[in-house]
């Protein structure tokens, strides 16, 4: 991952030298410096519905914020607001028209004013020179500012004009412009593109205040770089390989679908394992557990409890990876750092939820599963139901109820193509795919030879499931004793008694989280002659095919 | 075998499941009569592995349960309950190792009352507090419509959340009151679940104590287990409480101290220098550095006297400022550097 990366940053940081927005908007120097600044300083644990499966997953919401920032040095000094970074733990930005992650530090912080410079990893060509003195300039005088409102996920700046309306008396500068969260750290500049101060709040719409900015002033700012380049000189900010691919996690962390479920993208285990081992601290590492966490969650989005066994090959893997990166790293983070739980509450709930899934017995449906030893707490969780943070535990046993009516034929030597109707029940008790069940069934009163009125089949039977979902296909194939139901004036003794098979195909579509309907074809060949009396062969062989309806009890 | 397959009709079953949660019902309607006193030999009940110790004038009728949360925990409760008169008194607690226990209160509510409706119940009166390394609420909701009020108090531990209630009807919370705080503020908990161990301040480096007190936003590490204390003070013109957790010799040649000044309002632009001055009172010289953490701007100082040297970190948040002081002879300073390491970064603002 790293590898891949840092080609593709170095493209885009000479790409953007001569960028275009789509649709041919030419980017202004302003434009070309101005970042997107990312931080993460927590994650707490939410239940959200599985889109297929309907069940409740855990995954990890970061604690984040973004906002502005404005490159003022080749080597990647960047100037922002304070409160943009505040509480965070973990920093990325992007640099306009690329969404790829570049690892940014504090370099300092002011104590008395919302101002702060961080720096990024590499060579940046495209930056503002900012001045040594503050500008001349006058109410009324026309300024804009470059930024990212709203949206994370624009590449582009958003460039807005105002005024200056006056400096106030806490010595912020005052624009009539209007602004909106996500702008804070972007650059103020005048007409000709001299930076003019840093962005760092609007007026409170919900006060009724619109259309006012508020701007530190170039005394400020100044004092922040100069204050910032003397750190560096002092302590050069150092990088490591593995903060690119943490900057990486954090802006990956922070996308979500509309609905707020994570967004998959297949990172390499290796490199999360290698950044996860990496020294850091118990914040850092609690990122990355989340994230982990989060990804294993997505890549398990289209599957569904039970089928963790037969995930195709590489997701089973990389599944059982990540979620072990993200159980190792929130277990050695807590131990290190029981504080950090109070910023990172989905550390404790990913290590709770690995006891839940430990303390299901691995055998459990294990006729089903064909996989490793290492994976068999993969298949404790899809019988045990927690399968990437499934919170709401299925039973592992169910309960079929289905009846329908039959139309039946005797075969053999009696009554040969003879037609009735029958009136069937199923009952079925599963225990994973297995199953015991009990069929019968009553002929009509105008089938009846006089001997017989129905029979009765106890037996076991195995079932096979379709990739789970709201709707599913299944069959089974089973087999026991079918016993004949004598009408009592049968001249007959002991009635009949032998061998039957089960075939069953159905369709059953999930209603609730424990409740399924379903639609089922039952063919059932009939039974072996046991005869204790020779008037037995007056008692028809039969055979049905039925089509029922019941209910699945989860 | 002739077999001939032929076709089935089908018809549709449709099964109802109930399910019935036992209920027990207690009184929480009106009344003018008093409540019943208190009467019996008070005998102390003690629970959960003894960390909660509670004196009731009878023994209460005692159930476990357990369930677990929606992300994993574990959730063990220990409901205590006692009928005396129109009222009812209790507890819960709540043993979640490791984990995290939502919404104790309403929890506690439906321990008190089988009232299913929360909205029913409407708090009046709230009070939060810190109290013997426990962070404490006292809270009263009413429901107008039934007549009656429970009070709770709530005691947060590392792992248990203790809760006390006392269920009675409004009219008599004249009456009622004296002795519900009497048992309320009779129980004892084990110090164990204190999230903050307090003692009398002795320095012992061989000894390193986690801090991490309720409501303070901070964590760390410090020699020894720390006094405590709160002080008012004006930081420039404004009013701050200053929580300070700290350890020292015998002589007070060699401490380390940390100092929360909490302001009501935002910090004025000026406190963290002043903060620094009121530190500096007594020294001469110093040096510093920018210095920040999680993001929150900070200074790193070091101030030196005729005799002693001082090291104090500064850290700034909207309504805090954090300061960590370690001091000791200058001529131990080198002596004194890994100690004055490990407080500076154990420190972790939360």
């Amino acid at each position: 991952m790293i590898k891949t990366l840092i080609p593709a940053l170095c493209c885009a940081l000479f790409a953007i030298s001569s960028a275009q927005a789509d649709g041919g908007l030419t980017l202004r120097p302003i434009d070309k410096a101005t970042v997107r600044v990312i931080g993460v300083g927590g994650a707490h644990a939410t239940a959200f519905e599985s889109k297929r499966s309907k069940w409740n997953r855990v995954i990890a919401v970061p604690k984040a914020g973004h906002g502005t920032g404005v490159l003022i040095s080749r080597d990647g000094l960047i100037l922002t607001a304070r409160h943009v970074i505040e509480g965070t733990d973990i920093l990325a930005v992007m640099l306009p028209g690329n969404d790829e992650a570049v690892a940014a530090k504090i370099v300092y912080v002011d104590t008395d004013r919302d101002l702060a410079v961080l720096q990024a990893e590499g060579d940046f060509p495209n930056y503002i020179k900012v001045p040594t003195t503050q500008s001349s300039v006058s109410l009324g005088d026309r300024i804009s500012t470059s930024g990212y409102p709203l949206d994370v996920s624009q590449k582009f700046p958003a460039a807005t004009s105002g005024d200056v309306s006056r400096l106030t008396n806490s010595g912020y500068l005052q624009l009539s412009m209007s602004v909106n969260p996500g702008n804070s750290g972007g650059p103020v500049v005048t007409k000709s593109g001299e930076l003019l101060g840093i962005l760092i709040a609007r007026g409170d719409p919900s006060s009724g205040v619109e259309g006012v900015a508020i701007v530190e002033p170039m005394k400020y700012v100044l004092r922040a770089v100069n204050r910032a380049k003397d750190q560096v000189k002092g302590s050069p900010t150092m990088f490591e390989p593995t903060d690119v691919l943490r900057a990486h996690i954090v802006t990956r962390f922070v996308s979500a679908e509309d609905d707020g479920r994570p967004v998959y993208e297949k990172t390499s285990a290796t490199s999360l394992s290698k950044v996860a081992a990496a020294k850091s601290s118990a914040e850092e590492a609690l990122v990355v557990a989340a994230y982990s966490w989060n990804m294993h969650v997505a890549l398990l989005e289209d599957y569904e409890v039970g089928e963790i066994a037969q995930l195709p090959e590489p997701h089973r893997e990389h599944a059982r990876a990540l979620r072990e990166i993200a159980t190792r790293s929130a277990r050695d983070a807590m131990a290190k750092a029981p504080y950090a739980v109070n910023l990172y509450p989905i550390g404790r709930s990913i290590v709770n939820l690995e006891k839940r899934v430990s303390s299901v017995p691995s055998t459990a449906g294990g006729a089903t599963t064909n996989i490793s030893t290492a994976h068999s707490q993969g298949a404790a969780q899809a019988h045990g139901g927690v399968v990437g943070g499934v919170a709401q535990p299925p039973s592992p046993t169910s309960l079929s109820v289905s009846m329908g009516t039959a139309i039946v034929t005797p075969y053999g030597d009696f009554g040969d193509g003879a037609i009735g109707t029958s009136y069937a029940a199923n009952l079925r008790l599963g225990f994973g795919n297995l199953g015991l069940r009990a069929l019968g069934a009553i002929w009509s009163e105008e089938f009846s030879t006089g001997l017989t009125n129905g029979f009765l089949h106890l037996g076991a039977d195995y079932r096979i499931e379709s990739r789970p979902a709201t709707m599913r296909l299944w069959a089974s194939f089973g087999g026991g004793v079918d016993m004949s139901i004598l009408d009592s004036e049968a001249p007959v003794d002991g009635g009949k008694v032998g061998l039957g098979v089960n075939l069953d195909i159905g369709i059953q579509y999930k209603f609730s989280d424990t409740t399924a309907l379903d639609l089922s074809v039952t063919l059932h060949p009939g039974f072996t002659d046991f005869a204790e009396d020779e008037n037995i062969d007056e008692v028809p062989d039969v055979a049905f095919y039925g089509l029922g309806v019941g209910l699945t009890f989860l | 075998m002739n077999l001939q397959i032929h076709h089935v009709a089908a018809c549709a079953v449709v099964l109802v499941a109930c399910v019935v949660a036992p209920t027990q019902q207690y009184s929480t309607g009106s009344s003018s009569a008093q409540p019943a006193p208190p009467v019996g030999n008070w005998q102390e009940v003690r629970v959960a592995n003894d960390s909660l110790r509670v004196l009731m004038p009878w023994q209460p009728t005692i159930e476990e349960s357990s369930e677990s949360d929606f992300d994993g925990t574990d959730i063990h409760s220990t409901i205590g309950r006692l009928q005396t008169g129109q009222m009812l008194i209790g507890f819960m607690v709540l043993s979640a190792q490791g984990g995290f226990i939502s919404d104790p209160f309403e929890r506690a509510r439906s321990a008190a009352t089988t009232d299913s409706s929360a909205s029913n119940w409407k708090i009046r009166w709230e009070k939060k507090s810190e109290a013997d390394g426990f962070q404490t609420a006292d809270r009263i909701v009413d429901n107008e419509e039934a007549g009656a009020s429970i009070r709770f108090h709530y005691v947060e531990g590392k792992t248990k959340i203790y809760t006390l209630f006392a269920l009675y009807p409004t009219i008599q919370e004249q009456t009622s009151t004296p002795w519900i705080e009497t048992y309320m503020e009779g129980a004892k908990y084990s110090p164990n679940e204190a999230l903050v161990r307090v003692g009398d301040g002795t320095l012992d480096t061989t000894a390193w104590q986690s801090i991490n007190p309720p409501g303070r936003d901070f964590a760390g590490e410090i020699p020894g287990l720390p006094f405590r204390a709160t002080n008012s003070e004006r930081l420039t013109n404004i009013e701050a409480e200053t929580h300070i957790y700290g350890v020292g010799d015998a002589d007070q040649n060699f401490g380390f101290q940390i100092l929360v000044h909490e302001f009501e309002d935002k910090i004025p632009k000026d406190a963290l220098e002043t903060a620094r001055k009121v530190t500096a009172r007594d020294f001469a010289s110093s040096a510093e550095i920018y210095v920040h953490q999680r993001g929150y701007p900070g200074l790193d100082v070091t101030l030196t006297s005729a005799t002693h040297t001082l090291r104090a970190q500064y850290f700034v948040t909207s309504q805090r400022i954090y300061e960590l002081v370690s001091w000791s002879p200058t001529a131990n300073v080198a002596d004194h550097k890994d100690a004055h390491s490990r407080f500076v970064g154990s420190f972790r603002i939360l």
